[in-house]
């Protein structure tokens, strides 16, 4: 996946309104990329664009090389996975269900499952300790358990490309710290590109191949490392507020 | 193994129903005699061979075909709209088509220009009511595509409840006698009469309706999750709300332009039928509210014809009485029903 000068927002009555500047990134198979800016600044309208549920202002997105303006929604499912940040849980479905309809794209009309679509779904939820309770309705689950049933829907899409809106928003430290490792090891072992945006820029500097710096001027992209060289965090937040320590990489109150 | 059982224990209500609507009104027909009429031959009591085909068998297709493709537009309207209180009738989709017919059978009275050319057939009376409640959901999902709040879209259709029983008010203070009657007598709802081409068109409706809804279940599933999610999961969105419009414009017209304004079976059926059978996949729960929803319009009109008795209550005062009580039933219970 490639953006070119990709620009971001949305057509209102009263004009275009830009999501910070033109953004040019390359995102390789593998990698865990972050995407961190503060509120507003446009990290879920980003991956909404990415997912084409969105169409982009300007500039130029290509997928394998090819442009994907044009493209049905069924071609999309087929290459990015979205789970957005507010997800919905409907009463009765079980947990099950909802994972398998990450396989939608690949079912035909009546969406009847193959029995190696079983065995995906199977597999994923094993994989990510959901199997206890895959006949239990989804909505009795805690909330971390929740984003983990809709990250397995996602993965279970089977998509060289998968986007997170953040998803360590209503988890614990453990949980969080858990679901980085797998997001990690997923990216890696099945050689993925995932994407995710987050509030979390210590744990991104730590585990993110890549990370996007969302601003309203102009956005920075990098490894963590040059862009803490590049002192790309000092400038993020009021320095009156929130200072950023490049030797530590962390950010504490001045 | 679980959704066999609901189902097969809804044919078994659904036969129950058909024979008890067959059997009960003025003159009692046992359930003995239906079975022979229908599959051993004409009965030797004359009569109730006449009572059950020229009256009873038409007007039960009726209710069977006007309560499933009630319940379907109230499915398809609850997942368009992602709301669970959607429904023909709340929506305002009856009032319109209600509008559409009273402009036809009060028109010329009032001496609207032009009116006396257009017939007041039955042809013209579903194009009327079709044309009323297809203008009314395009307003209504105008309406939702700018407000995502459930009041909102529930008080606007309201409000255009509100402005068709304005108008309609209006029509029937100019209008003359003959036509008040004609319109009175329709808006009470009734299932008897429906005969020949026009109990076949009616099938053929509901049954094109249905046949069009079941490869939208794939879509109705995903939306569940969300419209962002659907869309990632590689869902139309377009074509599902395009098609969802189109058949609950078709299916609400045609119904209410023959057989009146009928309430809250489209509303009630679908949270009945997610309750009963704990599901939400809509694979299963399009047959099942069509099944559910000719039960209960079967069993309503039941009750408006009550055994013994010759006069009939009107069936639309049936439906609301035990729709409306569900609806407050399904409000209590808020938070498990609505799906």
């Amino acid at each position: 996946m490639e953006l070119n000068n990709l620009q971001i927002g949305y057509c209102q009555e009263k004009g275009t309104n830009y999501l910070s500047g033109p953004i040019n990134m390359r995102f390789q198979p593998g990698q865990l990329i972050g995407i961190v800016g503060v509120n507003g600044v446009g990290k879920s309208t980003l991956l909404r664009t990415l997912s084409g549920i969105q169409p982009p202002l300007a500039g130029e997105l290509t997928i394998n090389g090819a442009q994907v303006a044009g493209w049905k929604a069924k071609k999309w499912a087929h290459q990015v996975a979205l789970v957005t940040a507010k997800h919905e849980t409907p009463p009765v479905m079980t947990v099950w269900e909802i994972a398998s309809m990450g396989r939608y794209p690949h079912l035909n009309w009546w969406g009847t499952m193959t029995k190696t679509d079983q065995e995906i779904v199977q597999r994923v939820l094993e994989e990510l300790g959901l199997s206890p309770w895959a006949n239990q309705a989804a909505e009795l689950r805690s909330d971390g358990q929740k984003q983990l049933i809709h990250l397995a829907r996602a993965i279970i899409q089977e998509t060289p490309h998968l986007l997170l809106d953040e998803p360590t928003t209503h988890l614990d430290v453990h949980h969080s710290f858990q679901l980085w490792k797998w997001l990690k090891s997923i990216a890696v072992e099945q050689n993925k590109t995932i994407v995710l945006t987050t509030h979390d820029i210590e744990k991104a500097l730590d585990l993110c191949d890549q990370i996007l710096v969302m601003q309203p001027e102009k956005s920075s992209w990098g490894t963590p490392e040059e862009l803490v060289e590049r002192g790309v965090f000092n400038q993020l937040f009021d320095p009156n507020l929130v200072s950023f320590n490049q030797q530590t990489r962390q950010f504490k109150m001045p | 193994m679980k959704t066999s059982l609901s189902f097969s224990l809804l044919f078994l209500l659904l036969g129950a129903a058909t024979v008890l609507n067959i059997g009960l009104g003025s003159v009692w027909i046992p359930p003995q005699e239906v079975f022979q009429s229908l599959f051993q031959g004409p009965l030797v009591d004359q009569s109730h061979e006449y009572i059950l085909w020229s009256y009873r068998a038409p007007k039960t297709a009726t209710a069977m075909a006007v309560g499933g493709g009630l319940a379907l537009c109230g499915l398809l309207m609850q997942s368009l709209f992602r709301n669970p209180l959607s429904g023909p009738y709340v929506l305002g989709l009856s009032s319109g088509a209600s509008l559409g017919v009273s402009l036809l059978i009060l028109g010329s009275s009032i001496g609207l220009p032009g009116w006396a050319m257009v017939e007041n057939t039955g042809i013209g009376r579903v194009a009327a009511a079709a044309l009323g409640a297809m203008g009314v959901l395009a307003l209504v999902v105008a309406t939702a595509s700018r407000v995502k709040d459930t009041m909102a879209l529930l008080l606007v259709g309201l409000m255009i409840g509100s402005i068709t029983s304005a108008v309609v008010s209006i029509f029937t203070f100019l209008s003359d006698e003959q036509s008040l009657k004609q319109y009175a007598i329709w808006t009470m709802g009734q299932l008897g009469g429906i005969q020949g081409p026009w109990l076949y068109g009616l099938w053929i409706l509901v049954v094109l309706g249905v046949l069009l809804s079941f490869p939208l279940a794939k879509s109705m599933n995903a939306v569940l999750l969300g419209e962002s999610t659907a869309l990632s999961l590689g869902i139309d969105l377009k074509t599902y709300q395009w098609m969802v419009i189109a058949i609950t414009g078709a299916l609400t017209g045609g119904i209410t332009a023959l057989v009146g304004p009928i309430a809250f079976v489209g509303l009630a059926v679908p949270h009945l039928c997610r309750i009963g059978l704990q599901t939400s996949d809509h694979r299963v729960l399009i047959p099942a509210v069509l099944i559910g929803g000719a039960i209960m319009m079967l069993l309503c009109d039941t009750v408006a014809q009550w055994p013994g008795s010759a006069s009939r209550l009107p069936i639309n005062a049936v439906t609301s009485l035990v729709g409306a009580p569900i609806l407050i039933w399904l409000i209590w219970r808020r938070k498990k029903a609505f799906v």
